[in-house]
């Protein structure tokens, strides 16, 4: 069987070029190694020069200190850099990833996740002019912009409309905002009204790893609160299901079409095209930029809700569940949770699956993984948060591991109590993937201790750098929170260098793991970057688009060069760092990870690192949901047989 | 930009130095000297040595000695590095000499050094290497390096390719290795349908699958 997709991360083994790639890779590390210390030694001399004789010198170096780095060269003691050197590497991890091409589109093995819970309807509206502007803003009904809060929660259409504009004004800016769910349903019926072309997507953690492992020939079985006929369920390849309880027994149907009269969550994005002005709300959109609008329930027509009240049925026993629904008859409960819903009288009741049922499925369906991505939020109901324990619990005593794409809203104490207590000791049968600017939020100081249990997390690590942290910064702040909330490994998806790391206590006694954890993982991640890119191609909706990416990749693999950098930068940096803290040989570790992707140090932990296989030219596409996919390949590849 | 005096005295230095380190950062440096040589379609026509080919002053020009002192270290160096080095920082200059001396280095018993003497045809880009590579993507016992042949071939500019059927053999290889002769003329051809001929064939019997696949691509440009 072959969908859009696989044939497209199929082709894209014919736009490989190592030795244009190493021709290009030998260029850049010459101007590094010759401007780059030429520009930092020119900002030093800036400085100096520039301060007023009148101040304290020793001020001026101080600021230099802090504000200025040292240049840092790639090459380590004793192993120059040579053109033959970035030639080989180049050559060797081509064929890495041919292999891994090659390996995906030839195999037959069979694999079946589970994903779970946030499915959402993703609506994409394009802002290419200031007449198609102007059509919105009067159908929102010109009101004045207010002021986009730093919480990104806007209540009203005014402080959602400044949101809108300081993203289009500035699409460097997280354009993510969270509006409550009338100032949502205004900005889309006014995105409607004003005939703005628009797309639709299947969308959500759960419903954008469905589509991308489904499209590569994964057999998904998708569980969400409600199978909502809104979706766009018919992205997902016919082999997808849909997953239903019915009090003790589970099924799985097809996950095409779903039920007309269901809630479901609601995303409404504006991508704005660069070239055009609106002077009268001082707009000037000179770059590509997205701004999401993100409902945090799932929303229905008032008309179609038959109940006043929600409760869960946990053990036997009705607990009564309190949230916006209760003042918003819009808004319906999303309780992520295996489990099913029924309406008694005025009561929305939410049956959790119990201890049984789960093992049933677990024993009957032997997912290789079940990626849940909300299960690290509280649902502000402890019957519910006792609930997902039991069945995250039962899945891992079956031997299913459970992967989370980490989010920094999660509550970090829960999660690391949900992955406490693992049946099979050391390992925690449990993984986890987030992108760098996540892992910086969770692991700065900034972030707030929390309590859950008596189990109490802090967070800190370190501050956020006022420049762009390095690679190992990265590697390290993965580290710590690997450690932190006892994961088996994590995996953290960058746009230049994927970094995996292992706890080898853990991994060493997991079976599916195998004996060469860091190869499975490293090879996962290489055919990930992959897939990423070729599933954006394939979900991008004009044809010309997707023509044009083709042909910039057919000219060649230049493409890959940010991930060579920053591989060299890495193995730099993180050899020079073991060398320091652990004694080994730098040389060694420099090595390895160059020529392998990997290095395990003692029965510490592993990591394992894979160059971007991500075109600049990507840039043009929706990038909503890459994480998502990066995370669900290598979720699916490495703990998948 | 051209090469200054200081520059091309302290590389020569470096190369005369008996610290490994020294020569190769030499060598090295003299390799990615792109923008010393210009950024004209043919950079390497300018540098061409013998002062009287070329075009600019004495300054702007890569000197002999330098180019004497990297083929020295290419014929009489142990260290595979420090020739696969030399291979790749000779690609400026494109006297019949040097690129015999490459031509050569693709009959190394070294890996590393036939890798790099394929990259430094790659980086010449010159469609009269086209029987050497092919013969490489032929022969060479280690799939890296045909591999890397197939996609130096495959990167030689289509206009380049055309040229080199119509003309024949050009300045650059006449007189020079054996190896310039060998796949396509031992099969008696001189053209296209012949190189897309060897392609197929490595396509359906190297063992390799990555080999076999570039050969594939590579057929592909040229039918």
């Amino acid at each position: 069987m072959s969908t859009p997709s696989k044939q497209q991360l199929c082709g894209l083994k014919g736009y490989l070029d190592p030795s244009g790639c190493a021709r290009s890779l030998e260029r850049i590390v010459e101007h590094y190694n010759r401007v780059g210390r030429q520009v930092l030694n020119n900002a030093r001399n800036t400085w100096s020069i520039s301060w007023p004789r009148d101040l304290p010198i020793d001020v001026a170096e101080l600021f230099q200190g802090w504000y200025l780095p040292d240049f840092k060269s790639l090459e380590i003691d004793n192993m120059p850099l040579t053109n033959v050197c970035l030639t080989s590497l180049v050559a060797q991890w081509h064929l890495k990833l041919f292999t891994v091409l090659d390996r995906f589109c030839q195999e037959e093995t069979r694999r079946r996740v589970l994903s779970g819970f946030n499915v959402v309807n993703d609506l994409l509206f394009y802002l290419t002019n200031d007449t198609e502007f102007q059509r919105f803003w009067n159908a929102l009904g010109n009101p004045a912009p207010g002021r986009c809060p730093p919480d990104r929660n806007p209540q009203n259409v005014n402080d959602a409309l400044a949101c809108l504009i300081d993203t289009i004004n500035d699409p460097s800016k997280q354009g993510k905002f969270y509006p409550d769910p009338a100032t949502l349903n205004t900005i889309l019926n006014a995105a409607q009204q004003a005939g703005l072309s628009q797309d639709r997507f299947l969308g959500g953690a759960a419903g954008n790893m469905a589509y991308v492992l489904s499209q590569m020939g994964v057999e998904v079985h998708i569980h969400c609160p409600y199978h909502s006929g809104q979706l766009r369920w018919n992205e997902l390849d016919p082999s997808a299901r849909y997953l239903e309880f019915n009090h003790n027994r589970y099924q799985s149907i097809p996950a095409d079409p779903g039920d007309p009269n269901l809630p479901c969550k609601i995303t409404v994005g504006f991508q704005s095209a660069p070239g055009w002005s609106f002077s009268q709300l001082n707009i000037q959109a000179t770059q590509p930029g997205r701004a999401l609008f993100i409902g945090r329930h799932p929303t229905l027509n008032p008309q179609h809700r038959q109940w006043n009240d929600v409760e869960v049925n946990w053990q036997g026993q009705n607990y009564p569940w309190n949230g916006p629904w209760q003042n918003d008859r819009e808004v319906w409960p999303h309780p992520t949770v295996l489990g099913s819903w029924r309406v008694n009288g005025q009561t929305l009741e939410i049956i959790p699956a119990d201890d049984a049922l789960v093992t049933q499925l677990a024993q009957g369906e032997r997912y290789d993984v079940a990626l849940l991505k909300d299960v690290g939020a509280l649902l502000r109901c402890n019957e519910l948060e006792q609930a997902r324990k039991t069945q995250l619990d039962e899945l891992r005593r079956s031997q299913i591991p459970i992967h989370v794409e980490i989010s920094p809203r999660f509550n970090f104490a829960f999660l690391r109590h949900l992955i406490s207590n693992s049946p099979f000791g050391n390992a925690s049968y449990w993984s986890a993937g987030l992108n760098p600017d996540e892992l910086l939020d969770i692991t700065d100081q900034g972030m707030q201790p929390s309590n859950y249990n008596n189990f109490q997390v802090d967070p800190y690590l370190f501050p956020k750098s006022t420049v762009r942290e390095s690679l190992l910064q990265r590697f390290v702040r993965g580290l710590h929170l690997l450690k932190l909330l006892k994961l088996d490994w994590i995996y953290v998806h960058g746009n230049e260098l994927d970094i995996a790391i292992w706890r080898k206590e853990a991994c060493d006694q997991i079976e599916q793991l195998g004996t060469n954890t860091g190869g499975k993982l490293r090879d996962a991640m290489l055919l990930a970057k992959a897939a990423v890119v070729a599933a954006m191609i394939v979900r991008e909706p004009s044809p010309r688009l997707q023509q044009l990416i083709n042909s910039r990749l057919a000219q060649g693999s230049a493409l890959a060069v940010k991930g060579f950098w920053a591989l060299l930068s890495f193995a730099q940096q993180f050899s020079e760092w073991t060398a320091n803290r652990y004694g080994s040989s730098k040389q060694n570790v420099y090595q390895d990870l160059l020529d392998n992707g990997f290095y395990e140090l003692g029965n510490d932990f592993g990591v394992a690192v894979a160059p971007v296989f991500w075109p600049d030219e990507v840039q043009f596409l929706n990038a909503t949901g890459a994480g998502d996919y990066s995370s669900a390949v290598v979720a699916a590849y490495v703990w998948g047989s | 930009m051209g090469l200054s005096k200081e520059l091309q005295e302290r590389w020569e230095r470096m190369l005369r130095s008996p610290d490994r380190g020294e020569k190769l950062r030499a060598l090295t440096e003299i390799g990615q000297a792109h923008d010393l040589v210009g950024s004209e379609e043919s950079p390497l026509e300018k540098v061409r040595l013998g002062g009287a080919m070329s075009t600019r002053s004495e300054t702007e020009t890569l000197p002999t000695t330098l180019k004497d002192l990297i083929l020295e270290e290419l014929r009489s160096s142990k260290d595979p590095i420090v020739r696969a080095e030399a291979v790749l920082a000779l690609v400026h200059w494109r006297d019949e000499e040097t690129v015999n001396a490459i031509l050569q280095m693709l009959n190394d018993q070294d890996s590393t050094v036939r890798l790099a003497a394929v990259q430094a045809l790659a980086t010449m880009g010159d469609a009269q290497f086209i029987p050497s590579l092919l013969e490489v993507a032929e022969s060479d016992p280690e799939e890296l390096v045909r591999a890397h042949a197939l996609s130096a071939l495959e990167q030689i500019p289509k206009q380049a390719v055309k040229g080199w059927q119509k003309g024949g053999t050009s300045d650059l290889v006449r007189g020079g290795a054996e190896r310039t002769s060998g796949a396509i003329r031992a099969r008696g051809g001189t053209g296209i349908p012949d190189l897309a001929t060897a392609l197929e064939q490595i396509a359906s019997t190297d063992t390799s699958r990555y080999v076999a696949f570039l050969a594939q691509k590579a057929r592909k440009r040229f039918v």
